[in-house]
């Protein structure tokens, strides 16, 4: 057999067995464990296994990853999220729609301090929506806008995603973190239009909140100042190179614990972000692990060189083939979680981008394509029939039926598809400040 | 917590709980200490002209250490992904057999890990491997990390056993959530 076609044997064996509830990670690393065996041989899988767990474990540009999680578990208990709900909600909240609004406006600002989207929903639900029924928001309009809200959060920078994503394709966080900046700003505007057009069309599915004076505005600003001040520092400091985004995030963990600890965290809420740190982070390293193997195998297999060869050759408009290639994330996401498919799919599409001509240099068609690839992995957080944000947020509005939910979050799936069109269309805006800045 | 669904079962059970319940907490506490060492270094880099030397060093043995104990938590909360889309309408039954293949998998990769890592682990003894800028000897990071590779194989079996039985650690939906 040829290498290309025991590729695509084994890439369908790993789907079977994921749909068959194998957990993602022990999908990857059973069949790209068969695929090595049947190309090198058992003794080299042998050997790969010897090394290779522990150089992953030990990599210090992932262990950025673990400190970043750690940090977004304290923040969820630091009581930020109920301080940048205020402070949205002191400028946003008198506007019809407003209190969606400051939702948005609060995921988009804790979402520049944890890099998960789920966690920003959560954490913002938890605040925003007992304010929501008070003023009787529509279930959908109130589920669907934090649910979209929440995806801000691993858009905007840190997110986990893009240091993975920079890895495997060797890029610089630093200018991956700078090129979403821009990107997660018309998110949140784009959002933010989506709930003032919305409530036009509907005006009983928002109205507006109490009306707030100066002092309010003054006192709630003063209380994002903590919050301010952890972001400059973080990803700041990233961006001006003087810290590596380990470093950066080690100075993350430890503002948000003395936030904690000073906003009296208590026990149990303690030792849930330690655990719950363990069990995201143990995740994430396991589907690393399985990935890496896998990818070890298809490297062998020289499937990924052969396809972008083929496809660089065939004529075909760059254009058309990275629609092709966001249609298939839009259907997976659908399915699988957003970090499973940058792993498994980078690796395959990278070479395949780096052939086509965007009339970008390299380095800019990997910035650009890895910014417009995660923001429509993370629309499969939206969409039916897994949307896990909106999961998140429908759990916690208990009275809020499904259904509602997802059809809240359609307006806000429209301004995702114009969001990806003008970054596609205009990749100057998603490249602006890493021009400017290197 | 979710162990009180699980009080009635056998007392190894309990125990593992509560070992790797322990080992995820020390593992976060490593990542803390880790944190407050990086912390330490960078102002005195910046501030005295004195880092902590082998600063990055110490991350990268500590977060494989850090790491290597939130495995088995991890696996005992159910916490690696699953996609449960196209067996969404299958019987209980049937899902629970699945899950606990899915559980076998994971054992089978876990016990691989476990014995290659253990097998390095005592090469690098025996060519007494160090770090560079520490002269740390490798393999002590390997006393604690193969037997944390160990209790994921474990914790794979207990899984796989609860599965069977129709106990869940979490549904996916929570686990993600924590993500």
């Amino acid at each position: 057999m040829s290498g290309p076609l025991i590729g695509t044997l084994c890439i369908s064996g790993m789907l079977i067995l994921m749909f068959l509830r194998v957990p993602i990670a022990v999908s990857m690393f059973v069949s790209g464990s068969i695929g090595y065996i049947s190309v090198a041989g058992l003794t080299p899988l042998l050997g790969f296994l010897k090394s290779n767990p522990y150089s992953q474990l030990s990599s210090y540009s992932l262990s950025v990853v673990p400190m970043f999680l750690l940090m977004g578990h304290l923040a969820t208990h630091a009581g930020i999220s109920k301080a940048l709900f205020r402070a949205a909600n002191a400028f946003f909240g008198s506007w019809r729609g407003g209190l969606s609004i400051a939702s948005i406006g609060g995921c988009a600002m804790f979402g520049a301090i944890s890099g998960s989207s789920l966690a920003t929903a959560a954490t913002m639900g938890k605040v925003a929506l007992p304010e929501m029924k008070r003023f009787n928001y529509s279930g959908a309009l109130a589920t669907g806008s934090l649910a979209a809200g929440g995806t801000l959060g691993i858009l905007i920078p840190p997110s986990v995603i893009l240091v993975i994503y920079a890895i495997i394709t060797e890029q610089n966080v630093a200018k991956m973190f700078l090129a979403a900046f821009i990107p997660g700003f018309i998110a949140a505007l784009g959002y933010m239009i989506t709930v003032s057009i919305y409530v036009r069309i509907y005006p009983e599915a928002g109205p507006a909140g109490d009306k707030t004076d100066a002092k309010e505005k003054i006192d709630a600003l003063i209380g994002v100042i903590p919050a301010a001040i952890l972001f400059v520092v973080v990803i700041g400091g990233i961006y001006a190179g003087v810290f590596t985004p380990t470093e950066a995030a080690t100075f993350g963990v430890i503002g948000t614990g003395l936030l904690a600890w000073w906003n009296g965290i208590n026990k149990e809420e303690m030792a849930e972000s330690l655990t719950g740190t363990a069990v995201t982070t143990g995740m994430i390293y396991m589907i690393l692990l399985g990935a890496n193997i896998f990818n070890a195998f298809l490297t062998q297999t020289q499937l990924p060189q052969t396809l972008a060869q083929v496809i660089g050759d065939s004529g075909y408009s760059p254009m058309l083939v990275l629609m092709l290639i966001l249609l298939m994330y839009l259907i997976l996401g659908c399915v699988m979680d957003s970090l499973s498919m940058i792993l498994l799919t980078i690796p395959i599409f990278f070479p395949i981008i780096q052939a086509l001509d965007f009339g970008l240099g390299p380095e800019e068609a990997a910035i650009w394509f890895g910014i417009i690839a995660l923001i429509v992995v993370e629309v499969g957080l939206i969409t039916p029939p897994v949307g896990l944000n909106v999961f998140v947020i429908n759990k916690l509005a208990k009275d809020v039926p499904m259904v509602e939910s997802f059809k809240g979050v359609m307006p806000f799936l429209i301004s995702d598809f114009i969001r990806v069109a003008i970054l596609i269309a205009f990749p100057s805006l998603t490249l602006y400040l890493v021009r400017v800045l290197y | 917590m979710q162990t009180q669904s699980f009080e009635n079962e056998p007392m190894a059970i309990r125990a593992l709980e509560k070992i790797c319940w322990m080992l995820a907490l020390a593992g976060a506490a490593v990542l803390i200490a880790l944190a407050l060492t990086t912390v330490v270094s960078v102002l005195g880099r910046y501030l005295f002209n004195s880092p902590v030397s082998g600063d990055f060093e110490i991350v990268e043995i500590g977060c494989a250490i850090a790491v290597a104990c939130f495995l088995p938590y991890c696996q005992l909360r159910q916490g690696n992904v699953i996609v449960d889309l196209f067996t969404l309408k299958a019987p209980q039954a049937i899902k629970n057999i699945l899950d606990a293949i899915g559980c076998i998998l994971l054992t089978v990769m876990a016990g691989l890990m476990t014995w290659r890592v253990g097998l390095s682990g005592m090469d690098l003894q025996r060519y007494n491997d160090q770090t560079m800028i520490l002269q740390f000897n490798t393999w002590k990071a390997f006393v604690i990390i193969v037997p944390c590779l160990g209790l994921l194989t474990l914790a794979g079996l207990v899984t796989a056993w609860r599965s069977l039985k129709g106990k869940h650690g979490v549904d996916p939906h929570l686990a993600a959530e924590q993500e």
